[in-house]
C-alpha cells in the first residue's frame, strides 16, 4: 500500500520539485502551505499519514502571505505529539540559520526519536531520509 | 474507470446517477462531499474528478468557496494523468461550465448516450 506523506512547503515550484519526488517513489502527497493547513491536515488524517517532510520558514495562515517565521518548528512538534515520523527539508542552514539544527537536535534529545534534516533543499534526499527511518520504526 | 465527483448532498446524489447512466463507457462513479474530497480521492485513486461549485461556511463561520479548497487540496495531490474538472456558477450567477450531462462528460472526452 502507497504511503502518504505531507508536505509542508510554500513556495509553488519547490512545491512541484517535492511532488514529483514523492510520487516517483510510488507514494500519494498532501500538501499544505502554511502552518494552520499543516495541522488541519495532522489533525484529520493523523491515523493515515506515513510521514511528514516539512520546510521550516513559512506563512502561519493565507494571510499572512509575507511572513515566513520558523513555523516548521512547530509542525515538527505536532508530528511528534501524534507519533508520525517527521523529516525537514530547508536551505535556511546554508542561509546562517544555525540555531534551526540546534533546536531540531534538543527536541531529539528531548524525545529520544531522529528528525532527519536536509539542509540543502533537496526533497529526494529528506524523502530517502524519512523512508529509511520509516523502515528502521517498521 | 473511475469518476469522483464533489458535491454535496442530494445534487451530487443526482448528478452522479445521471452520470452513470448517460455515460457510453463502463464507468464507477463516486460520491464525496467537499469535506471528504481529499480522502476519498487520496482513498480511491479516481481517474476523472469533477468538483461541482460549493459556497458554505468554513469552520469559523465564514462563507468561504469550498470548492476551490477542495480544487486546490487534489490538484496538489493529482499526479499527471488524473483529468480534473470544475463546474458551477460565477459570483455573477453566470454558467462558467455546462451543466448538461453530455457535456460533462465530454469535457472528460467520454461519450453520452
Amino acid at each position: 500500500m502507497s504511503k502518504i506523506i505531507l508536505v509542508v512547503e510554500d513556495k509553488k515550484e519547490e512545491q512541484l520539485i517535492a511532488k514529483k519526488a514523492v510520487l516517483d517513489g510510488g507514494n500519494k502527497i498532501i500538501i499544505a502551505d502554511t502552518l494552520n493547513k499543516a495541522e488541519d491536515f495532522i489533525e484529520k488524517f493523523s491515523e493515515k499519514l506515513s510521514g511528514i517532510i516539512t520546510d521550516i520558514h513559512f506563512p502561519i495562515d493565507s494571510a499572512q502571505e509575507n511572513f515566513g517565521g520558523a513555523n516548521g518548528i512547530s509542525v515538527v512538534i505536532t508530528s511528534l505529539k501524534h507519533s508520525i515520523p517527521c523529516a525537514v527539508c530547508t536551505d535556511d542552514i546554508a542561509h546562517g540559520a544555525s540555531y534551526i539544527p540546534l533546536i531540531l537536535k534538543r527536541l531529539e534529545m528531548l524525545i529520544k526519536r531522529e528528525i532527519p534534516i536536509s539542509g540543502t533543499k533537496d526533497w529526494s534526499d529528506a524523502l530517502q531520509q524519512l523512508t529509511e527511518l520509516l523502515e528502521d520504526q517498521s | 474507470m473511475k469518476m469522483l465527483i464533489i458535491a454535496d448532498g442530494i445534487f451530487g446524489e443526482v448528478l452522479s446517477t445521471l452520470l452513470s447512466q448517460v455515460a457510453k463507457i463502463e464507468i464507477k462513479i463516486i460520491q464525496s462531499s467537499h469535506e471528504d474530497a481529499l480522502e476519498t480521492f487520496l482513498f480511491e485513486d479516481p481517474d476523472y474528478v469533477l468538483i461541482c461549485e460549493c459556497w458554505d461556511k468554513d469552520k469559523t463561520g465564514k462563507i468561504t468557496e469550498l470548492s476551490k479548497i477542495s480544487l486546490e487540496d487534489i490538484s496538489n495531490s493529482a499526479g499527471e494523468d488524473v483529468l480534473i474538472k470544475t463546474s458551477g456558477f460565477d459570483k455573477e450567477n453566470n454558467l462558467i461550465f455546462p451543466i448538461e450531462i453530455k457535456d460533462i462528460l465530454a469535457s472528460f472526452n467520454i461519450q453520452g448516450g
